[in-house]
């Protein structure tokens, strides 16, 4: 079976850049199946914006393909069907609403793909009911907090029922309870509904949640890995200018010192449980 | 004498309509000459609304600001002055940069102060070089530079105006861990260089942690907690009941606790809190 987002030999640079040759984007290969769950870290400039953008066709390849279960994002006739199938969020949640009513926003999709009145109803209380925003459905989406606007733009996207949903740094304007209410979303989508999410975040505690790490520099993907084996690359990390998650560095820090903690352990929890085991463990022995 | 200080501020949005909000209830802080000072909350707590009370773009109903010395709301024709000299960085600061060139960009509030061509040009170079870029940005279109760049395009524009208070709503939101640390030098500084007292809004507390000495904590427009930092981060389980995030260390500890372990909780940094995990492991082996 194919991939659901394949890209080959991936290379991208902007015509105005006529100073300088250079590639946004530099040989990009990568293939995400359905229902994965996978987060891409990078600094600024990397690439990782560029990358996705090139993911349902706003931007198009300079040289190598793009491929979306099998269709061509260069293939002009194809656009529509690639964009139903890959819907974007993005960071400001502020530049994606555009209705009065919370209804009417997520209906915007739906009304353009030319369904029936009673599908679009439907879909909107699906949407909104998946992103635990029906309650709003009759209110103004420009006076919820920013949390409650990101679930209203990927209802939005929902309503399409789309296979994948690209969130580019779709949390990073949001308060924490804003950016836990995502996450726990977006996981919900990605566990119950099986749909596919590629999150470019900068926050590692977000990354941990994604069942793959993309490691991203100067165009190139630099490391394709579990999470658990990402953030404990601690050199590279450092290298790309990354941070290097609280727990992880606690953890190294206490094996430095003799502690014998287990793999792998990049949540919380997990610090919490293994340090109860070896603290019980070393009861035991007496 | 603080440089500059609320006392009892009272503010309510819209009031006697259906929308009315008191936002802000007999809320006084002070800021000392200096002084670096953390406001956080969760959103909705107060904070955008108490920094706007700071340079006098809102009236409270209620209380006084107090600038050296000098009720702001006295005499309010002579706010504009004031406003140099209190800086005020909006969040995403970089959305108001509208000039073709980064130094016509920083120049726009020193040339309303109507400061000379002479020690404007010296100004500029100072501010550009305190935001960690060098004069070849000078003739640069501030549009073609990277989110992080024009962030501190954005944060020179207003240090040229050399203000005495430097107030900042969410300056590192959305700059990766590069931009973030290359700021916070500069706001360093430019704190150190000139001696002005900087408040910093962030929902970071590793943010925090960073770069304040005090935190101010509110919640639904009442001050909550004020105070060094380690002491606010001592009181990690207050912090979480009104919906503030902690750092992953002091969660880790507090998991611990609540397993009923008897640990200290107020490490907020990686080294505090292998000081106190290394403790509590070393405990277990006495019998």
């Amino acid at each position: 079976m194919s991939a659901l987002i394949e890209t080959q030999n991936l290379y991208f640079q902007y015509l105005h850049h006529q100073t300088k040759q250079k590639w946004i984007l530099n040989g990009i290969d990568l293939s995400i199946h359905q229902g994965e769950f996978v987060a891409i870290l990078g600094p600024n400039g990397c690439g990782k914006s560029t990358l996705a953008k090139h993911l349902n066709g706003l931007l198009l390849p300079s040289d190598g393909s793009v491929q979306i279960q099998g269709m061509d994002t260069a293939d002009h006739q194809k656009l529509d069907a690639i964009r139903q199938t890959v819907g974007m969020v993005f960071q400001n949640p502020d530049n994606q609403l555009i209705s009065t009513l919370v209804e009417e926003d997520v209906a915007f999709a739906p009304e353009n793909l030319g369904m029936k009145p009673s599908e679009i109803q439907r879909r909107v209380d699906w949407a909104l009911d998946a992103v635990d925003m029906l309650d709003y459905k009759r209110h103004s989406p420009f006076k919820l907090s920013g949390g409650q606007k990101q679930r209203i733009a990927i209802a939005g996207i929902l309503a399409m029922r789309p296979q994948c949903i690209v969130m580019d740094e779709a949390t990073s304007m949001l308060d924490p309870k804003g950016r836990a209410d995502v996450m726990r979303i977006v996981k919900r989508l990605n566990h119950e509904l099986g749909i596919t999410i590629l999150l470019i975040t900068h926050h590692m505690d977000e990354a941990a949640e994604a069942s793959r790490v993309l490691l991203m520099n100067q165009g190139k993907v630099v490391m394709d890995d579990r999470p658990e084996h990402v953030f404990y690359q601690i050199d590279l990390l450092k290298q790309l200018k990354l941070d290097v998650p609280q727990v992880v560095a606690l953890v190294l820090r206490l094996r430095q010192q003799g502690i014998r903690l287990p793999d792998p352990i990049i949540h919380v929890e997990q610090c919490i449980d293994a340090l109860t085991a070896v603290r019980e463990e070393d009861y035991g022995t007496y | 004498m603080a440089l500059i200080e609320l006392k009892n501020i009272n503010y309510c949005y819209s009031p006697g309509t259906a929308f009315e909000k008191h936002a802000l209830r007999d809320v006084s802080m002070a800021v000392d000459a200096g002084e670096s000072v953390g406001l956080i909350g969760h959103t909705g707590s107060g904070k955008s609304t108490l920094i706007r009370h700071f340079n006098g773009l809102l009236r409270p109903n209620s209380g006084q600001v107090v600038y050296q010395g000098n009720d702001l709301w006295k005499k309010p024709n002579e706010i504009r002055s004031i406003r140099f000299q209190i800086g005020l960085v909006f969040q995403y600061p970089e959305a108001q940069i509208f000039e073709d060139t980064v130094g016509k960009d920083i120049a726009y509030g020193p040339r309303n102060m109507g400061i000379g061509q002479e020690e404007m040009n010296a100004r500029i170079r100072e501010s550009l070089q305190c935001v960690g870029l060098d004069n070849s940005y000078l003739e640069r279109n501030p549009f073609r530079l990277s989110g992080g760049e024009m962030r501190r395009v954005a944060i020179a524009g207003v240090l040229a105006m050399r203000p005495k208070v430097l107030i900042l709503d969410e300056p590192a939101a959305g700059l990766d861990p590069e931009g973030r640390h290359a700021l916070f030098d500069a706001l360093r500084h430019y704190r150190r260089k000139s001696g002005a007292a900087v408040v910093l809004v962030s929902h970071s507390m590793e943010d925090i942690a960073d770069f304040v000495d005090r935190v101010v904590v509110l919640d639904q427009g009442s001050v909550a907690l004020d105070g060094p930092v380690a002491s606010i981060f001592a009181q990690a389980e207050k912090l979480v009941s009104i919906g503030l995030d902690i750092p992953q260390s002091t969660k880790v500890l507090l998991g611990l606790k609540a397993k009923g372990y008897s640990v200290k909780t107020e490490a907020y940094t990686v080294e505090q809190a292998e000081q106190e995990l290394l403790r509590f492991l070393k405990e277990a082996d006495r019998p």
